[in-house]
């Protein structure tokens, strides 16, 4: 549905993309993560056509993201992530605007969206707040009812009810079997509304996998505190497991698949403590996000 | 039409410029036309040199002679430069407005989210550009015409007045094809503007300096006003060769903002 084929945009300076590859299948919903400036944004406005490549492509449905984005675009849903409107209309103003360069009439999803999110929609973009703002987006992104939704960082600004109401929301188009791509800092978000994720640093793909198997993942490592370091020692001369980070009388024991095989060896043991690694999404995006450990 | 929308938006948003500038122009226009006396200009050019010194006459473009006819007078005292500083203004707020500031304020990313075509939507902002630029001057010569028939019945060389008016739209269609390219170019409403204005801007001084002494009459070959030679047009002769550089450069102005913002990058 959504293919990025080796997409590469340098900006100098390090800047930019870098012979990314991906693909978001149909009825998927993709999640894309990464620190400000690792180059979501670029890829998202390749896969819009506002950009034109250094190297690779992308396309949508088969078709070359840049030469065809006007025809794309009727499928398309897009919540930007700079979100300027229109500040001279009202929010109604602007969904007529929009709706009628999309050649549609028919404002009744629209109308829904706006009941569902608590928008006035008579008040002057110009004198709404940033969170208002993004509802107005949010609208203008789902209102014409798009089989693709393209949505950059689209909870921003977005009190926690209206944020829960989002969830709903891309749950519900989940069902009515949309693909989408959204990017996002909010890792509970992430957790909760996508199939598939994604982290991009430095203009690179640096993970990608199904939330499933990450979640399974989740707890298989072990630290093993033992009550002497002869404990320790002996352990991790016999044992099958994998183990690393050894400390005076401590070890990680890692991607555990038998839980009951690990209990029954270390019956033989003095042990003091044996701690589950929390492995929570977080602990693997700030993993990515932070410092040069990636 | 696909994009009916974006005129009306287009309508919405610049209708006022449109008003003041032609208002300010038509009546102007009107005072210059009531100047005029059939039995002479001695009286108003004693006035104007006991006002200015010669050099600003000049300048202003303000050189006429004592039994000058009324299309003299209005060509020297208001198309020589007056116009050119009013009708400059809508173009430069106008052409900033109808592609980089879109692009600079990031709402060209909604425009372009929808099925419509990058040229598509330069073509039409440019059409808009070009056809209100069109009606400015038919409402001005318009208004020219039925002023000096109501003040001075017969005394107006109208033919060569409304070609004088075809000059004016195409040298236009170059001021705003500079501002037009300049918006397509830039994506921040600065750079726009600093070439979108300061070109055209720089050639209606350079205009006013060249027409100040015979030293400087060098600066006319620096000058698009210059393809403008009102001279040939009250002649009736001499200036289709002109007229016809005019276009096509404003055809090249035009066609190249118009690829231009088809292919760029646009960091929305």
């Amino acid at each position: 549905m959504i293919k990025i084929n080796h997409l590469t945009k340098d900006f100098g300076q390090k800047k930019g993309i870098f012979d990314l590859n991906f693909s978001i299948k149909e009825q998927e919903v993709f999640g894309f993560l990464g620190p400000n400036g690792a180059g979501k944004t670029t890829t998202i406005r390749h896969l819009l056509g506002f950009l034109n490549a250094d190297g690779g492509n992308c396309s949508i449905n088969g078709k070359d993201c840049r030469k065809k984005a006007s025809e794309i675009m009727e499928t398309v849903g897009y919540l930007p992530g700079e979100n300027v409107l229109i500040n001279a209309m009202t929010g109604s103003q602007f969904f007529q605007f929009i709706m009628s360069l999309r050649r549609r009439k028919d404002m009744a999803l629209c109308k829904q969206l706006i009941e569902r999110f608590e928008l006035d929609p008579h008040t002057k973009i110009k004198k709404m707040s940033k969170g208002m703002k993004q509802k107005v987006a949010v609208v203008s992104a789902f209102m014409h009812n798009p089989q693709i939704l393209i949505l950059d960082e689209p909870t921003s600004g977005l009190d926690p009810l209206m944020q829960l109401e989002f969830t709903k929301l891309i749950a519900e188009e989940k069902t009515k079997g949309k693909t989408i791509l959204m990017s996002s800092h909010h890792f509970e978000e992430v957790e909760k509304n996508c199939d598939t994720i994604g982290i991009i640093k430095q203009g690179k793909m640096v993970f990608i996998e199904d939330i499933q198997s990450i979640k399974q993942k989740k707890r298989k490592n072990y630290t093993l505190t033992f009550a002497s370091k002869e404990d320790m020692t002996r352990f991790t001369q016999t044992t099958t497991f994998h183990f690393d980070n050894m400390n005076t009388n401590s070890v990680d024991v890692k991607s555990v698949d038998n839980f009951d095989a690990l209990i029954k060896e270390l019956n033989h043991f003095r042990m003091l403590d044996i701690q589950s690694e929390v492995y929570t999404l977080e602990n693997l995006f700030m993993h990515y996000y932070g410092g040069n450990k990636a | 039409m696909k994009l009916l929308s974006l005129l009306k938006y287009n309508i919405k948003q610049n209708y006022l410029v449109f008003i003041i500038i032609c208002g300010v122009m038509i009546l102007y226009l009107a005072t210059i036309i009531n100047m005029y006396d059939p039995n002479g200009l001695e009286e108003l050019i004693a006035l104007a040199n006991y006002k200015m010194p010669p050099e600003v006459m000049a300048a202003f473009g303000f050189t006429i002679e004592n039994n000058a006819s009324l299309l003299h007078l209005i060509n020297s005292f208001f198309y020589g430069m007056l116009l050119y500083f009013t009708l400059i203004i809508y173009v430069i707020i106008v052409g900033n407005r109808l592609i980089a500031e879109h692009v600079n304020n990031g709402t060209m990313a909604y425009l372009l989210s929808t099925p419509n075509k990058r040229c598509n939507v330069a073509c039409m902002q440019a059409g808009f550009f070009l056809i209100t630029i069109a009606l400015q001057i038919i409402l001005l010569a318009v208004s020219g015409v039925i002023t000096s028939e109501i003040s001075f019945p017969g005394y107006l060389n109208i033919q060569a007045y409304i070609i004088l008016n075809i000059g004016v739209f195409l040298l236009f269609g170059v001021f705003s094809g500079i501002s037009f390219l300049s918006s397509c170019i830039f994506n921040d409403t600065k750079n726009s503007l600093a070439l979108g204005a300061g070109l055209p801007l720089a050639f209606i001084i350079i205009n006013i300096l060249a027409n100040v002494d015979e030293s400087l009459h060098f600066l006319r070959n620096f000058t698009v006003i210059s393809l403008l030679d009102t001279d040939a047009i009250i002649a009736g002769n001499g200036y289709l060769g002109k007229f016809a550089v005019m276009t096509l450069i404003s055809l090249i102005l035009y066609t190249s903002g118009i690829y231009i913002f088809t292919k760029k990058d646009l960091s929305i």
